[in-house]
């Protein structure tokens, strides 16, 4: 691809100034809200690889986070394994889930798609409220340990924020380099043309059902991780407002585009963190859904190509690698769906 | 023992089965002409319950029980309307003629707003209804009917009936018809699409709302979530019916609510919900143009 070069500059400068972060910021807070931050990135890069490119509407990333989390978790606890063996089948339970809900769910059109797996989102998290003799229920599952390396505890939140940028590092670059292959170029194919793919011999099913699976269990991963820097997870901790909230990142970020998800997802991702200094309790945490709704349906209206898109010409002008990189993207998006 | 456990589950779930009726109408009718699910239709319905509540408990100081709640329900329908209407002026029109799934996700949108300005308004605890029918009790075999439950079931039935012969028999039903028929063509034919569409909006709105104080005095509460499972609720019974029909919404709001009580009965109540979108998934593996429809063509 023509733009990798850009590519790698920009990210790698994203890279660098991630990695300084822990020497100039010391505060406990910043680095908790900064690794939760890592966690919505992870999600909404993850959906993305759906939703974005490979073309179906999925509401239930929620679910496959909490799949995931109880599988680790459970594991953790119950059988005494160590974090990276969990952390796997952990992300391989959320994948295989996301393949049998995607076999069955994604010959439905569109919106339908939707509510099919925001209801899935909603069976998971009934189970995990009922299922009280393994998940302990409303109860939730607390002490779940951290990761451990050759003896080493991630235990402070400096260890566990590169711990969380290198699983970011990772999602993002997997993500990249999945797009960029034969599997990508077919999803993009899908999305853009349908027919045309399927006279082409793309089999769309195949495809959307393989990007599927594959960003649940990124999700899946992500909910381990989740689980073991809170050490507590219950049927609460990820439900279908989590769903829509990773998917308002996306349409803020741009759906389909590569650079705008990251910052979308922190945008929104610390906006609640930002406002609790000044209100308190559960006053904020509607006030943040209700303007999370707002901005939905505002984004939705005004820039549905999102906030990428939206200062390509402002904010880049001087940056001219950066902005050709954008203008290329962009339109991509416009053909978009 | 048994049996009469079942029917006892039977019972309730028909008459909770036709207040999901009255919420699917609001899906069906909207999918019927726009061909999007209206996903901010349980956040009307929860806006509507709120208003009748209010209105309720302020009548109630004025008024004996019933003038009360009929005055309130009557007053919050004509509310709920106005805000189905404004809600698709606002939040659908201007994607109109972008893809179904923008629609879509400005309709969750309208919804997490709605919902949760609710919350920022009056606050997330239920609000316990005041009583209707305390203490009526009808027996049949072993099975327990309260008079709350043959209420809701006439009201749900009544209405259902009278938007049938609204849809069937009046010139603004035809126009309806005409426009889930085809959009274009009725717009061609000098049929005014957008007041037809409002009017969809409207009478959708107006029946969610009754559903809504309708379901708050049967489990005495209302709470600013309630809308969320209750919508859903309310789109699996238009889609098991046949998205587009009204007998249909009915008979999915049955099947749905029977089902539903009969497998919680069975199983264990907390896994309620979990049973209706198990129901959700089955019907769309199954029959994706619904269980009861025959001649439609699919829809999805």
């Amino acid at each position: 691809m023509k733009w990798f070069p850009d590519r790698i500059r920009v990210l790698t400068l994203t890279l660098v100034i991630a990695l300084l972060i822990p020497i100039f910021v010391r505060s406990a807070f910043v680095l908790h809200v900064l690794v939760l931050l890592g966690i919505w990135v992870v999600l909404t890069v993850s959906l993305n690889l759906v939703t974005g490119f490979a073309g179906p509407l999925a509401l239930g990333h929620a679910a496959f986070v909490t799949i995931g989390a109880y599988t680790g978790a459970l594991l953790m606890l119950n059988n005494g394994w160590s974090f990276w063996p969990a952390l796997l089948v952990g992300g391989l339970t959320s994948l295989l889930s996301g393949l049998i809900l995607g076999l069955m769910a994604l010959r439905l059109r569109g919106d339908y798609l939707g509510m099919v797996t925001l209801g899935f989102g909603e069976i998971i998290r009934v189970v995990a409220i009922n299922w009280v003799d393994l998940t302990r229920g409303p109860m939730s599952l607390p002490g779940i340990p951290r990761p451990v390396i050759f003896g080493y505890t991630f235990k402070g939140e400096v260890p566990f924020y590169f711990l969380m940028l290198a699983l970011v590092v990772f999602t993002q670059v997997t993500v990249e380099r999945l797009l960029f292959s034969r599997f990508g170029r077919a999803c993009l194919a899908v999305r853009d043309d349908v027919e045309a793919a399927r006279a082409m011999g793309v089999e769309d099913y195949k495809y959307k059902v393989l990007a599927f699976c594959i960003s649940s269990g990124y999700a899946g991963l992500a909910g381990v991780f989740y689980a073991s820097w809170t050490t507590l997870f219950s049927p609460d901790s990820f439900t279908l407002t989590d769903s829509i909230m990773i998917s308002v990142m996306e349409t803020l970020g741009g759906i389909g585009s590569l650079e705008g998800i990251i910052p979308g997802a922190m945008i929104l991702g610390a906006l609640p963190e930002l406002l609790r200094p000044f209100t308190t309790g559960v006053k904020i945490a509607s006030l943040r859904l209700a303007g999370v709704g707002l901005l939905m349906v505002v984004m939705l209206i005004v820039r549905p190509q999102g906030i990428a898109g939206m200062s390509i010409r402002k904010a880049y002008i001087s940056l001219e690698p950066v902005r050709r990189l954008f203008v290329r993207d962009q339109a991509r998006i416009q053909e978009g769906p | 023992m048994k049996l009469d456990f079942l029917l006892q589950q039977l019972i309730s779930g028909v008459a909770i089965g036709m207040a999901y009726a009255l919420i699917a109408i609001g899906y069906s009718m909207v999918y019927g002409i726009l061909k999007f699910i209206n996903f901010g239709h349980g956040a009307v319905y929860m806006t509507g319950t709120y208003i009748a509540y209010f209105l309720w408990i302020f009548f109630l100081e004025r008024m004996p029980l019933w003038p009360s709640f009929i005055l309130a329900t009557l007053i919050a329908m004509v509310g709920a309307a106005i805000f189905g209407v404004l809600m698709e002026k606002v939040a659908y029109k201007p994607t109109r003629g972008r893809s179904r799934l923008t629609t879509f996700m400005s309709s969750v949108g309208v919804s997490l707003l709605i919902t949760y300005g609710m919350e920022f308004l009056v606050g997330p605890a239920p609000r316990r209804t005041p009583a209707l029918f305390e203490g009526v009790k009808i027996y049949i075999g072993g099975a327990v009917l309260t008079g709350m439950q043959v209420f809701m079931f006439a009201t749900a039935l009544i209405l259902l009936l009278a938007l049938q012969l609204f849809v069937t028999k009046t010139r603004m039903g035809r126009a309806m018809r005409a426009c889930s028929e085809d959009l274009g063509a009725a717009y061609l034919m000098g049929v005014n699409a957008d007041t037809v569409i409002s009017v969809t909006f409207a009478i959708g709105s107006a029946l969610g709302a009754v559903a809504g104080i309708l379901v708050g005095a049967y489990y005495r509460a209302v709470y600013p979530t309630m809308g969320w499972i209750a919508g859903l609720k309310g789109f699996i019974c238009a889609v098991a019916g046949g998205i587009g029909s009204i007998p249909g919404a009915m008979l999915g709001g049955l099947l749905l609510g029977m089902g539903e009580n009969l497998g919680a009965g069975l199983v264990a109540s907390g896994y309620r919900d979990a049973i209706a979108f198990a129901i959700l998934i089955l019907v769309m593996l199954f029959r994706p143009t619904g269980i009861f429809a025959r001649k439609q063509k699919s829809s999805l």
